[in-house]
């Protein structure tokens, strides 16, 4: 217990930022909506005469407008899932690697207690983190469709279960970030670990998701946890997300047992 | 010189693994649009959605390569901007971080000099992987290109305009690790400055209404829309050189009373 009250508040700082900055920017993306919504008759009349299938390719999907609530929320949240991979890695190649890196192992690991307890702290203060910004992120999101639909209507059960798949495509990114700490010999800077991991995979969705051979959705959790495809079907595409979910177990399995073995770097 | 060796020298890995999986990216983006560029109704879709590009300056010709490249190219801009933010704040501060500071600073040189010669290697670094990548872009449109000439002259004008859009991040990354007291912050910072800025630039692309947000992120100074005829407006041209030029000014004035964390 001591362990993990001492890492959330080693974390406190950070996040504090997350929860004030990821929001924030939700609410301030959702203020321009009004803006636009104007557009969306038009927007849709072009839209039907038009071959689904190839506008899918371009992302452009014709359930969800950008002219319309759910479609500008749909590309808000794809682009608010970018932090969020962030963050969720960062905590992931951090914490279990930074007593190594500032040299407080050898305090750490005097200690009477065992490896095991000192991981599964660890893990919990790093869930705990995440999940303050995931709550403080899912009541501001529906405060923000409130407040700017004007006299659209929102399917709030939609949001809510984009929103629950939220903690779950962190904890994927988390998971990637804590069993690469514990394979590698060193993190040397955990950002540039976490930018790679959280922005790379985005910046292959992004490729993926204009190059229609699909090839790209497996590889990457963003389009596991595509909200276009929550906010039209109301439910997870599980024929996705059961990738990253076995690649999070496994890595979380993996993480505990490479960590109880791992050659701890000393003074 | 010695320092600029050294510091060429311990950059060099990150350089090689930066470089090596942009040129990737560029290499599987050109067989994306070896797809497509002989479909002219690639050209009615965007046309019909050209309100939505009006803020970047109009639907670029998606049949031709320096078209596609103009419409992918956040791509281009956002990582070597994030490599240009990297470098600059991780040069500056590696000293505190490795506890190599003590060492560096009782050596008989000054801290300006340090300074310089750190500068020297970020720019060149900047540069180098800017003209880079641009070669490989040469390399994997080219081949498809119809017209090479016209598309030799977009991607200089693209990489010039990569290249000052890298150096606003560069020099915010090196002010930033001199002036924070606490050397761990300054990563952080820089990077969210560039993943805040590309996000605002998303939505300024989008929303009219945001047009005026647009000096506030310097992806929009030099839209690749723009870089196809090489128009580059001379009020980007000037905020580009004043934080430029201010942060490198800032850089040197703070570092030289930093309190180095040994």
């Amino acid at each position: 217990m001591n362990i993990y009250k001492f890492e959330v508040s080693r974390l406190r700082k950070s996040i504090l930022i997350w929860t004030l900055s990821v929001p924030g920017f939700l609410i301030f993306y959702m203020a321009f909506f009004p803006a636009i919504s104007g557009s969306a008759d038009a927007f849709n009349a072009m839209m039907e005469s038009m071959d689904p299938k190839f506008l899918a390719a371009f992302g452009i999907i014709p359930e969800l407008p950008i002219g319309e609530i759910m479609g500008y929320f749909n590309l808000t949240m794809g682009l608010i899932l970018i932090p969020l991979a962030i963050q969720a890695s960062n905590y992931g190649f951090h914490i279990l690697s930074v007593e190594e890196r500032e040299l407080t192992a050898d305090f750490l690991f005097t200690k009477p207690i065992s490896r095991r307890k000192i991981i599964i702290s660890k893990f919990f203060a790093a869930l705990t983190s995440l999940l303050i910004v995931d709550i403080v992120l899912t009541i501001l999101s529906i405060v923000a469709l409130t407040a700017f639909k004007g006299d659209e209507v929102v399917e709030f059960r939609n949001v809510i279960i984009l929103l629950l798949s939220v903690p779950l495509f962190q904890l994927t990114f988390m998971s990637i970030g804590m069993v690469i700490s514990v394979s590698i010999k060193k993190v040397a800077s955990v950002l540039s670990f976490s930018m790679a991991l959280g922005f790379g995979m985005y910046v292959v969705n992004s490729f993926g998701s204009v190059l229609s051979s699909g090839l790209f959705s497996y590889i990457t959790p963003y389009s596991h946890f595509d909200s276009a495809y929550v906010l039209i079907n109301g439910h997870w595409n599980w024929g996705l997300i059961w990738i990253s979910l076995t690649v999070m177990v496994c890595s979380f399995v993996a993480t505990y047992f490479l960590y109880l073995k791992r050659n701890i770097a000393s003074l | 010189m010695n320092i600029i060796l050294h510091e060429f020298k311990s950059n060099l890995k990150s350089f090689i693994i930066w470089f090596v999986s942009l040129g990737l990216l560029f290499f599987t983006a050109s067989f994306e649009f070896d797809m497509f560029k002989n479909d002219p109704r690639i050209n009615e879709i965007f046309e019909d959605f050209g309100f939505m590009f009006d803020a970047i300056g109009g639907v670029p010709d998606l049949t031709t390569a320096a078209g596609y490249l103009s419409l992918v190219s956040i791509y281009i801009y956002v990582p070597l901007c994030i490599f240009s933010a990297m470098l600059g704040s991780r040069i500056i501060s590696k000293e505190e971080k490795n506890r190599t500071a003590e060492y560096l600073f009782t050596l008989p040189v000054s801290r300006n000099k340090v300074i310089a010669s750190k500068l020297v290697v970020a720019v060149t670094n900047t540069l180098l992987i800017d003209v880079l990548s641009m070669l490989v872009c040469l390399g994997a449109f080219g081949r498809l290109s119809d017209s090479p000439e016209t598309f030799r002259t977009f991607l200089f004008h693209l990489g010039l305009g990569v290249a000052l859009t890298q150096m606003i991040f560069l020099s915010i990354g090196m002010v930033l690790s001199s002036l924070l007291k606490n050397y761990k912050k300054s990563g952080g910072i820089t990077v969210g400055i560039v993943i805040g800025t590309f996000m605002l630039s998303m939505l300024v692309g989008l929303v009219e209404a945001a047009e005026p947000l647009k000096y506030l992120t310097p992806f929009q100074y030099f839209p690749s829309a723009q870089m196809i005829d090489g128009h580059f407006e001379l009020v980007f041209i000037i905020i580009t050189i004043a934080i430029v030029a201010s942060s490198f000014v800032g850089l040197f004035y703070f570092y030289k009373k930093r309190d180095l964390h040994i």
